[in-house]
């Protein structure tokens, strides 16, 4: 206890978010308080944050090597406090959750936060399995917050037991690894397993594998992405909103740093492993997507697919992939934040199956434009940013010799447009059948939305500034 | 003026917002003036046009070049050559005249307009691009304009055939990706996504140093995959299953524009990208590529003889003439391959008119089945008149252009492949067949009393055709006054193609 204090001043975002827990959490009991604008201060709180990341330089090994501060920490910390920010604004925007709650549920947002950035940051496995259960547990109450809805209390459920048999795998398997090589530092790891993967020996693919499962659970990957659909169909909306962006880019990154360790010999078999997951994810998500009428299903499977895609960069297990994940990352959350946004706008009255969006281009004509430019970068049809992002995916791909991982995420693509396309041609080509006065005046949603697809629009033809962003992402090796 | 190139792949686009600046009613006449305005532009183009330069590996004119991405080395980097100039006017023309055809549009007039102007930037930005990247973007940015033009403006299954349409091309283009990248990762040379380099390079004796990808050679993979994806847009049998749907449904405007430009765009990236690139695999690929076209001309000409719906048979008519173009640049001497761009030019001028006249139809009687008229002659003599004009064009009638390009062709491949040839000489047949039988059956005959007070051709629709009549002639007659633009590039372009 007594040595980690000077630490602290390298983690100032993560004391301030230790801080904002317990402050989210009393408050309420505090009758001074109780009475400040919940939203308002912890929009502060995010905005604090990202400017003390921001400020931040250097790289770090800090208690005991179990977390690693660095450029790469920093900047995807960043990333959550702009995507709790957006979410904020969404819960103001949005009555499936109760106004009531909110302390509770920026309490639990901060907790998420914490575990986010610690997830970052980790370089030993027992802070990852930490780090993945402090994002985890908070998220089954999110998910459950709907309480207009009964599916949310089986969605929360289905989201505790898969999350806790995944956990439980991942520590199995954690176990596995320390029993192999006496150590759970990301860099003593692979150098102790050196020998059983120069053998071949089961084991050691069991161990990995194992290992992972949580990280693939975060990402919502296959196998354990059945979770994925159900919570995020049952859930608010800002919080599937949330759940979809900033929980699987902390789990990326986490994969990311913890396969950088590996040593080259090992190369050729992680790439076997991860090139097959990535294909069985990008097929399952859009096929499975493909039959789906609700918005938020699709979203949900459409964000399991996109796991797919990002994990061909993992795969490749280069800094170039790692970049290419990271170029993708900004733009993922553009396309995917809009598309929810949109979604926020038009299913008022709780309507979120997509015939329920038909005509919708008569009443909202600039809104539906902005939801189309999202989704059709999500399909990654040029020239919108997410096209630019698989270009880049498929680059990396293609340079270390992975066709088969090409040619099935090429086909992928094509798959994903038909669904993408399904839902703009309700809301374009479809008349209406809602009546009018269901939709309600608000214009911060459209706002959002279009204020999103111009910038998809702008990358997808310039797209040097997001590439001047990702170059500042390096692992130190 | 400078950048000239850049203001007329530009211009149309420039147009959209304009379009919101006025009444809804009038975005037609913003649609018109930016066509015509850039049409203008352009004369400069083909007034300053050096006939005598060789293209295609240098000396390309009115090159633009801007570093765009220079970590990856993608340029902006535009111009034109022999290959490029008859697309970049036949595109500039088809503009003028779908503007003219898109006069009725009723519905979201600004939507359709900017659609519309967008799809016109993206086909001629194809067409310049000389950067593999560049031409990708261009290449897809037409796709979802087309897909909104047909699923909301289009025919009663346009739904089906818009989504048909788009998967489809896309399926095609996302192989066109994986192979442009696969091109630059290899290339010979310093890496470089720089069309004209690649293809001196390859001229100079260099070679891919690619591996074997799924037990095939690297270059073989990449040119299949290349070839598939502009097969698609050809279209060549058996990737045209979506032609036929996407022709029919379309309003009338964007059946012009699909069949004039799009499907020349295809074999306009044969001639570019995918033959020059690989001239050793198309040596390998040539016979079959001769079966195809052999295969497109007759099997095409043969739905079309069995077609009860006038659109669709024209449709089918297009798969059949392309075929056309395929026979010449499959043989590639140079009769063939001058042959093959001035069918591509004429193909794109004959089809447009044969759209907007079964347009013209379909407006007044709602429905394009050739058995339900009959003697229409005696009641729109001038409408019969037109089409029968544009019907022998589309025959190959001596006198107007087809025939000057479908004997070219027929020249050029009999030297190198006598037996497809003579096959070939029966999609002709054929096409006199339907053609001349569509025509009596809808315009001689006893008068089908039902259409006996059909109004004949308004001004805008004869206003959008006529210039197209002057051109088939012209160049039916005087046809060395188009072939001398692209002739000496493509026979240096032949040389490259049979050394």
């Amino acid at each position: 206890m007594v040595n980690t204090l000077p630490y602290l001043s390298f983690i100032p975002a993560h004391v301030l978010m230790g801080f904002a827990i317990i402050f989210f959490f009393l408050a309420k009991a505090v009758p001074f308080l109780k009475r400040l604008p919940a939203s308002a201060v912890f929009f502060l709180v995010m905005v604090v944050c990202f400017w003390l990341e921001s400020s931040g330089s250097g790289s770090k090994s800090l208690f005991f090597d179990m977390i690693q501060v660095d450029s790469y920490s920093r900047l995807y910390n960043q990333i959550f406090f702009i995507v709790i920010a957006v979410t904020i604004l969404m819960m103001a925007n949005n009555n499936e959750l109760n106004k009531e709650n909110n302390w509770e549920v920026f309490g639990l947002l901060a907790t998420v936060c914490l575990g986010m950035m610690l997830m970052s940051s980790a370089s030993n496995l027992l802070i990852t399995a930490v780090a993945i259960e402090l994002v985890s547990i908070p998220s089954y109450v999110l998910v459950a917050l709907n309480r207009k809805l009964p599916a949310s209390k089986e969605a929360s459920l289905k989201y505790v037991l898969f999350g806790s048999f995944a956990a439980g795998i991942m520590l199995y398997g954690m176990s596995l690894i320390f029993g192999l090589t006496g150590t759970l530092k990301f860099s003593g790891i692979w150098k102790g397993l050196a020998d059983y993967s120069a053998s071949g020996a089961a084991i050691y693919f069991l161990a990995i594998l194992m290992t992972i499962s949580g990280m693939i659970f975060k990402i919502s990957a296959v196998p354990f992405h059945f979770w994925c659909p159900d919570a995020y169909q049952a859930a608010p909306t800002p919080i599937t909103a949330f759940l979809s962006t900033a929980p699987k880019v902390a789990g990326l990154a986490l994969l990311m740093r913890f396969f950088s360790y590996h040593i080259s010999l090992q190369k050729s078999d992680l790439t076997l492993i991860l090139s097959i997951l990535a294909m069985i994810t990008m097929t399952v998500g859009n096929l499975a997507a493909l039959k789906q009428t609700d918005i938020k299903r699709l979203l949900a499977y459409s964000s399991i697919s996109h796991a797919g895609f990002l994990l061909m960069g993992i795969t490749v297990l280069n800094a170039a992939g790692r970049q290419a994940v990271f170029f993708y990352i900004p733009i993922y959350l553009l396309m995917n934040l809009g598309a929810f946004m949109a979604v926020i706008y038009l299913s008022q009255g709780n309507r979120f199956d997509i015939a329920s969006y038909a005509g919708m281009i008569k009443k909202k004509p600039w809104l539906v434009v902005g939801f189309t430019v999202c989704l059709f970068s999500l399909a990654g049809l040029p020239p919108f940013a997410g096209f630019i992002g698989k270009f880049y995916l498929f680059k990396v791909v293609i340079e270390e010799g992975l066709y088969l991982l090409a040619v099935v995420a090429a086909v992928n693509s094509v798959i994903s447009l038909f669904y993408y396309v399904g839902v703009i041609k309700v809301m374009i080509i479809d008349t209406e059948e809602r009546p009018i006065k269901e939709i309600q005046a608000g214009r911060f949603p459209v706002t959002f939305v279009i204020a999103c697809s111009f910038p998809i629009v702008f990358f997808g033809v310039y797209w040097i500034p997001l590439l001047n962003w990702a170059e500042k992402v390096k692992l130190l090796f | 003026m400078s950048h000239i190139l850049s203001w007329v792949v530009f211009v149309p686009l420039i147009g959209v917002p304009f379009l919101w600046l006025l009444p809804a009613k009038k975005a037609k006449w913003i649609a018109l003036m930016a066509t015509i305005v850039d049409f203008f532009i352009a004369i400069p183009l083909f007034t300053q046009f050096d006939k005598t330069v060789k293209g295609v590996t240098s000396g390309m004119q009115f090159v633009e070049k801007l570093p765009w991405i220079p970590s990856l080395g993608v340029e902006y980097y535009i111009g034109i050559d022999g290959i490029s100039i008859a697309m970049i006017l036949l595109t500039l023309i088809i503009g003028v005249v779908a503007a003219l055809a898109s006069w009725g549009i009723s519905q979201y007039e600004r939507g359709y307009f900017a659609m519309f102007l967008l799809l016109q930037t993206a086909m001629l930005g194809v067409f310049v691009a000389l950067d593999l990247i560049l031409f990708y973007l261009f290449w897809e940015i037409m796709l979802f304009p087309m897909y909104f033009l047909i699923g909301i403006w289009g025919g009663p299954r346009r739904i089906y055939a818009a989504i048909k349409f788009f998967l489809y091309t896309l399926a095609g283009s996302v192989g066109m990706l994986l192979a442009i990248i696969a091109i630059w990762y290899f290339a010979p040379g310093e890496r470089t996504f720089n069309m004209i380099e690649l293809v001196q390079r390859i001229h100079e004796g260099g070679s891919f140093s690619g591996p074997v990808i799924f037990g095939f050679p690297f270059t073989k993979v990449v040119f299949i995959a290349l070839f598939i994806g502009f097969a698609i847009k050809v279209p060549i049998f058996p990737f045209h299953t979506w032609l036929p749907d996407a022709h029919v449904e379309a309003p009338t405007a964007i059946s012009v524009v699909l069949a004039g430009v799009l499907l020349k765009m295809g074999t306009y990236g044969f001639l570019r990208i995918n033959f020059p690139l690989f001239p050793d695999v198309f040596e390998w690929f040539r016979d079959f590529l001769i079966a195809l076209a052999v295969i497109n001309i007759v099997y095409g000409a043969l739905c079309a003889l069995a077609q009860s719906d006038l659109k669709k048979m024209i449709a089918y008519s297009s798969v059949s003439h392309m075929g056309f173009v395929l026979l010449g640049i499959g043989a590639a001497t140079t009769q063939g391959i001058n042959g093959a761009v001035l069918q591509m030019f004429n193909h794109g001028t004959i089809t447009a008119m044969l759209f907007l006249l079964v347009g013209v139809v379909y407006d007044r009687a709602h429905h394009r089945q050739i058995a339900g008229f009959g003697g229409l002659a005696s009641v729109t003599p001038v409408y019969a008149t037109v089409t029968s004009i544009a019907f022998m064009a589309a025959i190959g009638l001596p006198g107007m252009s087809g025939f000057i390009s479908e004997f070219l062709i027929l020249t050029g491949a009999f030297k190198v492949y006598q037996v497809a040839t003579i096959v070939s000489g029966l999609g002709i047949i054929f096409g006199a067949a339907y053609m001349l039988w569509a025509y009596q059956r809808v315009f001689f005959g006893p008068l089908n009393v039902k259409y006996k007070n059909l109004t004949d051709m308004k001004f805008v629709e004869l206003a959008s055709v006529v210039p197209l009549i002057i051109i088939v002639f012209y160049l039916g007659i005087l046809p060395d006054r188009l072939i001398g633009f692209f002739e000496i590039s493509l026979n240096y372009l032949s040389s490259i193609l049979i050394s």
